[in-house]
């Protein structure tokens, strides 16, 4: 019995670990293409720079990559939290796609990437740190971000007891260069 | 004489799984600790890049100056509170936030200051910090 429990026991913290890494490391890709995202919104654009402003989708103008062809693109976040963006392919029923569309290579400027999320919030403030809907005076973006583990691991000692699906969430504020350089 | 040998054999294996689980549930524990202790620093690090982000703009070289009645970490240590989650009360988290600034270059052209910020936070077993340093230049 003891043996059969350790061996349980083992198993489950061995794919609360493994479920634990991949989960970071997907928040790590994510946070790490987001924030060069943001941080080139409004490069080389001479008109206005942000075009969608909503607590789940953000979408602005910028020379996003400086190695290819293609001159100023529009880049969208969006977290689509209804059925048709509901992920499929996990058992998690809390997923859904937060998709970017934007430039994946040269000559795509409007290519896809997908990845599931289980909240992403975005809130737009001005050079007092009030929030505004106003796209001119926006001067800081926070983005905040959670993100499960796709299946599931049990908490308990026994095979099938409660299960729990890893979680861990990022937050931060941009100050973006070419929204603030205005004022400098 | 064998039913004592089997004896001795059953308590020899009986210590020596005791020995594994107990050694195989530390190791797992460490883990684990590791696992959470860089998911707070890795949080730790995002907020102090955003004060940093925020400090960037600042126009002011008096808010750099630690003598200055203006100098901008005047009042700190201070501790943030950072609420996650939809609604903002899924998880909060108490961040300890110190700062410091200082000369380190004077020309007749241009200051500059280089501005340390350390963001700790105290609710794993191990304190976890992150110290992310910035360099400021004003023109004379």
């Amino acid at each position: 019995m003891s043996v059969l429990f350790f061996n349980v026991s083992l198993q489950n913290k061995s794919q609360e670990n493994t479920l634990a890494t991949t989960t970071n490391e997907t928040l790590n890709d994510l946070v790490t293409l987001i924030s060069h995202d943001i941080n080139r919104m409004g490069y080389q654009v001479t008109s206005s720079v942000i075009k969608t402003m909503d607590s789940n989708k953000i979408a602005f103008l910028g020379d996003i990559y400086d190695n290819d062809s293609m001159d100023t693109t529009r880049v969208t976040w969006e977290w689509k939290n209804n059925s048709f963006g509901a992920v499929s392919s996990t058992p998690n029923p809390n997923d859904y796609y937060l998709v970017r569309t934007g430039p994946t290579s040269d000559g795509n400027a409007a290519g896809e990437i997908q990845f599931p999320v289980t909240y992403f919030n975005v809130n737009y403030r001005n050079g007092q740190g009030v929030a505004t809907s106003n796209e001119y005076l926006v001067r800081e973006i926070e983005i905040e971000i959670m993100l499960e583990s796709g299946e599931s691991y049990s908490v308990t000692s026994r095979g099938d007891g409660d299960r729990r699906y890893y979680r861990t969430v990022w937050k931060r504020s941009f100050f973006p260069t070419n929204l603030n350089k205005v004022l400098y | 004489m064998s039913d004592y040998s089997d004896l001795l054999l059953l308590l020899g294996a009986m210590v020596a799984f005791s020995l594994l689980s107990v050694t195989t549930a530390v190791t797992f524990q460490s883990n684990s600790d590791i696992v959470y202790n860089s998911e707070v620093e890795y949080r730790a690090v995002a907020l102090a890049q955003g004060i940093i982000d925020e400090m960037r703009w600042f126009t002011d070289e008096d808010f750099f100056k630690s003598n200055n009645t203006q100098y901008y970490f005047k009042n700190y240590p201070e501790t943030r509170t950072i609420s996650y989650g939809s609604g903002g009360n899924q998880y909060t988290a108490d961040y300890i936030v110190s700062g410091t600034s200082r000369l380190i270059a004077s020309t007749a052209d241009v200051n500059k200051y280089e501005v340390l910020i350390n963001v700790k936070n105290t609710s794993t077993s191990k304190d976890v910090s992150a110290t992310l340093q910035f360099i400021k230049s004003f023109k004379r």
